[in-house]
């Protein structure tokens, strides 16, 4: 039997969210974004880590989840990608879980598009469910359905401002 | 790539960078015999290394070029032009057999047998006699240089010949060295060999000579052997010496420099860079604290900090000697091309300059050098009919001053003539005559450096292609630099390059708009000005809906940053004053309005996402002093956003009032009722002809696919009010019916698409000078002209666009045309 793997997770809107815990760089409290203007919204801007320039993914933005009004400080959490870190958005910071991957199963066409795009897996918890990301499919923009808004967005400015 | 293989490629092409140099100097003193040799053992290594790797072709090639070499060193053959010529295109293809090797990893398709055919050729002619380093004219054994890699066999001092190099030598020696008496016997102590003998186990001079005399005379054993014959030393003080001197040979070639992979150093810079940000902020917080030991440590940690900065800046330094050293053999290649007689003249060679800088004006110099040669100095026969020596000069120097890189080609040619870089460019449409003679002599050299002026008479494969000097300019200011040009007649030319001495911190300037800070470089900057709302209300106007400003008597198109970038509007503390940046690039000015003006500063550049490429006005980040971080602004795309400065045509509105003649090419068309109208050709992208059937209909218009875009299609007649509505009822069943070919003008934009404006016929070009425009004949019509002895219409181009615009938006608003006319 295969053996557990470790997922970190997240919360978007109250749905919990996983990525393999070897591609989390570090989780980290909400940093100032410097807005990059004319940038999809996907994309609100950049931060300094250190002096390393990461580009931030407004992570609900990208899986078209609306934005619900959230009392607490969001968190940022780096992930490890083939295209550099991406420094991801989210509302709040889950556990690390061992999931043995005898629980994945495909993601339900329930799923909205937005969401089931990126997801590898849906896992049955106790008590939720947790949808397993893949941020390589994350950090591209404008493939698939669900989040072609990214492109209109990043496009619309230019045609605007002639 | 094998490793092998790999240093293999990186010491071959740093040699064959020296040999281009040793075969131009050698043709100025051909009897240098150690250039010879040194040209002789870079091809031979290359040789042995490709054996080896199994590069046959390179091998045979080299072979080829050893075996002539080896000739030419032992003195039986003279080195004539042909030799040099062949052997430098040897050269030139093993280098070209490196290169391809570097990108496929082996030899490719590269034919080269005539190339061998031909040294080998040359190989077999006898020397003329005319060489004296070969006083004894022995007859000497062929030459066994081809023999592979002497082994470590023949290496101890009894290989050490007498007329061996004094010094670079490798530890290998080729045997076939033929003893030249003459000269060794100034030359004992400066041997290696000898001089070490003598200076470590006191051999006197006299014996050493008499061993050398020996040699000379027949005695087939080495210097080694006969001295101890002789008396005079032992062998193991032999085997001593010989072990020492070779060690310390070895010692010399390792030490002084080791390798490192450029990336490890951009590596290194990125981290040094942000220590120093760290730095910075530390000091902050330990000047806060008042701790006095944690002050002196801080303070401690900044001057280390400083100190490695400066280093590691320094590794990435080259010397331009590094340039320079590839300068000879273009002179040589062009001059002689071309029939003149150029010396070239290098100073300042140790100049260190980043070895990403470095590269880049590696081109721009070329191109600057090969102009001055071409264009610059005279023909042999000119020069002496003036005055001049046969030989003209190209001087080369570089040097620092203030804080950046400074190169000057210098030649004392012709010089150019400024009246005729200024009528040329007026003739090529580049400036008008008017503007033109508003400026400097200065400033019209410097015409030299817009695109599309050439000013030579004839265009020669050198230059004078009318691509050139802008390329130069381009290339320079891209890396921050700056190029000027100086002249006097029959006296030269100087091209002055200034170019920042790193591209690891750039000095910028920081603006704030809405509530962004943004970072704009200093080399694009050219002038701040904070205007009074009142007077910003007189400098500032609308042409064509775009916003200019009056700046020293030039109109400059005006980009509110905030507008531009469609930022929310911040605090501004000083609402009624109007800051503007005026900035240039590539020749163009534009005034930047932003909010505020924040301070300069020493940023490093860091690429930004990918992601953010679409919106194409940021040139990267950077991490200001404070820890927030600015987006750099891509001065150029700005520019371009911001449109050209009026057009020629405003120009010629403009003008009306003086007398001066204004100069246009008008592309000239035949109207619906066979009219003739005129559009500048600086409007016109490209004359086509498309099928009908590339007319598509979409929502009420047509469009074209073109180059990948869908361009709106617009016919002339559509731009002629009155005939426009009849036409629209008909435009449906034409666009179906009819077959055949359209013929179509694709009208450029700086602020649009691109349009592709349909016309009845293209009747041709036409160079025109006009005073004034006459009043429009109706709308759609900018104003009447005489061109060739009639009446044409210059067609209002711009109402062609703010009409496809206004249609857009939905609304066929004529208002805004009439607008645009009115003006």
């Amino acid at each position: 039997m295969a053996a557990n793997r470790k997922y970190a997770t997240f919360y978007l809107n109250g749905i919990s969210f996983g990525v393999p815990v070897e591609k989390v760089q570090e989780v980290m409290e909400f940093h100032e974004i410097t807005a990059v203007p004319l940038a999809p919204s996907v994309l609100p801007g950049i931060i300094n880590l250190r002096g390393q320039i990461l580009t931030t993914m407004n992570l609900k933005a990208r899986l078209n989840l609306p934005e619900e009004e959230n009392a607490a400080t969001p968190m940022m959490i780096v992930v490890r990608t083939s295209e550099g870190p991406m420094n991801l958005v989210v509302d709040r910071i889950g556990n690390v879980l061992d999931v043995d991957p005898e629980q994945f199963e495909k993601p339900t066409e329930t799923l909205k598009p937005g969401v089931r795009a990126v997801t590898t897996h849906v896992c049955k918890m106790e008590d939720r469910l947790l949808l397993l990301l893949d941020t390589e499919k994350v950090i591209q923009l404008g493939d698939q359905e669900g989040h072609s808004s990214g492109t209109i967005e990043a496009q619309e400015p230019k045609a605007a401002s002639k | 790539m094998d490793e092998l293989v790999k240093d293999f490629l990186t010491e071959s092409s740093e040699n064959l960078d020296r040999l281009d140099q040793d075969f131009v100097k050698l043709e100025g003193e051909p009897e240098n015999r150690e250039l010879l040799k040194s040209i002789f053992r870079t091809i031979h290594t290359i040789k042995g290394t490709c054996g080896f790797l199994g590069f046959a072709k390179l091998e045979a090639l080299t072979h080829a070029g050893e075996s002539l070499l080896s000739r030419l060193r032992d003195g039986e053959l003279d080195l004539t032009e042909e030799c040099a010529d062949s052997l430098l295109e040897m050269v030139d293809a093993v280098r070209g057999y490196l290169q391809e090797i570097e990108t496929t990893e082996n030899e490719g398709g590269r034919d080269t047998t005539e190339l061998i055919a031909r040294l080998k050729k040359l190989q077999e002619q006898h020397a003329t006699g005319g060489t004296t380093a070969n006083p004894a004219g022995q007859a000497v054994e062929p030459p066994k240089a081809s023999e592979p890699v002497a082994g470590e066999k023949g290496d101890h001092v009894a290989g050490e010949h007498a007329g061996a190099p004094v010094k670079n030598d490798p530890p290998h020696k080729d045997k076939s060295d033929p003893p030249k008496h003459k000269k060794i016997k100034h030359e004992v102590m400066a041997k290696k060999i000898g001089g070490a003998l003598v200076r470590k186990a006191s051999v006197s001079v006299d014996d050493v000579l008499r061993a050398l005399q020996m040699q000379e005379e027949g005695d087939p054993r080495k210097l080694g052997e006969i001295l101890v014959g002789l008396g005079a030393i032992t062998q193991q003080q032999v085997d001593d010496i010989l072990r020492e001197t070779k060690a310390e040979e070895g010692k010399e070639a390792k030490e002084a420099t080791i390798r490192v992979d450029v990336n490890l150093l951009e590596k290194q810079m990125n981290l040094v860079s942000e220590l120093v940000l760290l730095r910075n902020r530390l000091l902050q917080l330990a000047l806060e604290t008042n701790e006095r030991n944690l002050n002196a440590t801080v303070h401690g940690l900044n001057y280390v900090t400083s100190e490695l900065r400066k280093n590691v800046m320094k590794t990435r330094m080259q010397p331009v000697s590094q340039l320079f050293d590839k300068l000879p053999r273009i002179v040589r290649d062009v001059s002689k091309d071309i029939g003149k007689k150029v010396r070239l003249e290098t100073a300042g060679g140790d100049t260190e300059l980043d070895k990403s800088l470095l590269e880049a004006i590696k081109d721009p110099v070329t191109h600057i050098l090969r102009n001055s040669i071409d264009h610059g100095i005279e023909t042999p026969d000119n020069r002496r009919a003036i005055g001049k020596p046969d030989e003209g000069v190209v001087r080369v120097r570089a040097f620092h001053e203030g804080g950046s890189f400074h190169l000057e080609v210098a030649d004392d040619g012709s010089g150019i003539d400024a009246e005729r870089v200024k009528n040329k460019a007026i003739e090529k449409g580049l400036v008008t005559a008017a503007n033109a003679d508003k400026l400097t002599e200065a400033e019209r050299l410097n015409l030299i450096f817009l695109p599309g002026l050439s000013t030579a008479a004839r265009v020669t494969n050198v230059s004078g292609r009318g691509v050139g000097m802008d390329v130069v300019k381009t290339n320079i200011e891209r890396i921050g630099g700056r190029a000027k040009l100086e002249s006097e007649r029959s006296k030269g030319t100087t091209v002055r390059l200034e170019i920042p001495l790193t591209l690891a911190t750039i000095p910028a300037l920081t603006v704030v708009s809405g509530t962004s800070v943004f970072a704009i470089p200093q080399a694009a900057l050219v002038e701040m000005i904070a205007l009074d709302a009142e007077v910003a209300a007189k400098q500032i106007e609308s042409i064509d809906g775009v916003s200019v400003f009056r700046f020293r008597g030039t109109v400059v198109p005006l980009l509110c940053l905030r507008g531009e970038l469609k930022l929310k509007k911040g605090a501004n503390p000083d609402g009624c004053t109007i800051n503007l940046v005026v900035v240039r690039s590539e020749g163009r000015q534009i005034a930047l309005q932003v909010d505020s003006v924040r301070s300069t500063e020493e940023i490093v550049i860091k690429p930004l996402d990918k992601r953010f490429k679409s919106i194409a006005l940021y040139a990267g980040a950077a991490v200001l002093g404070d820890g927030r971080v600015a987006l750099i602004l891509d001065i150029a795309a700005l520019a371009r956003r911001a449109g050209m400065v009026p057009t020629e045509v405003q120009r010629l509105e403009q003008s009306d009032a003086s007398t001066k003649k204004i100069k246009l090419t008008l592309l000239l068309m035949g109207g619906p009722d066979g009219e003739r109208m005129g559009m500048p050709l600086e409007r016109v992208q490209r004359l086509e002809e498309f099928d009908v059937a590339a007319k598509e209909p979409l929502a009420g218009k047509f469009v074209m696919q073109y180059r990948g875009e869908i361009l709106p299609v617009v016919s002339l007649v559509d731009l002629l009010d009155e005939r426009r509505s009849q036409r629209r009822t008909e435009e449906g069943r034409q666009g179906t019916e009819l077959a055949g070919k359209i013929s179509a003008v694709v009208v450029k934009s700086e602020n649009h698409k691109d349009v592709i404006l349909e016309v009845h016929r293209i009747l041709g070009i036409v160079k025109i000078e006009v005073e004034k425009l006459n009043p429009p004949s109706r709308a759609g019509v900018r104003g009447t002209l005489v061109v060739q002895e009639r009446v044409t219409e210059l067609l209002e181009m711009d109402a062609l666009f703010s009409r496809l615009q206004d249609e857009a938006e939905g609304e066929p608003a004529m208002a805004g045309t009439e607008a645009a006319n009115g003006r």
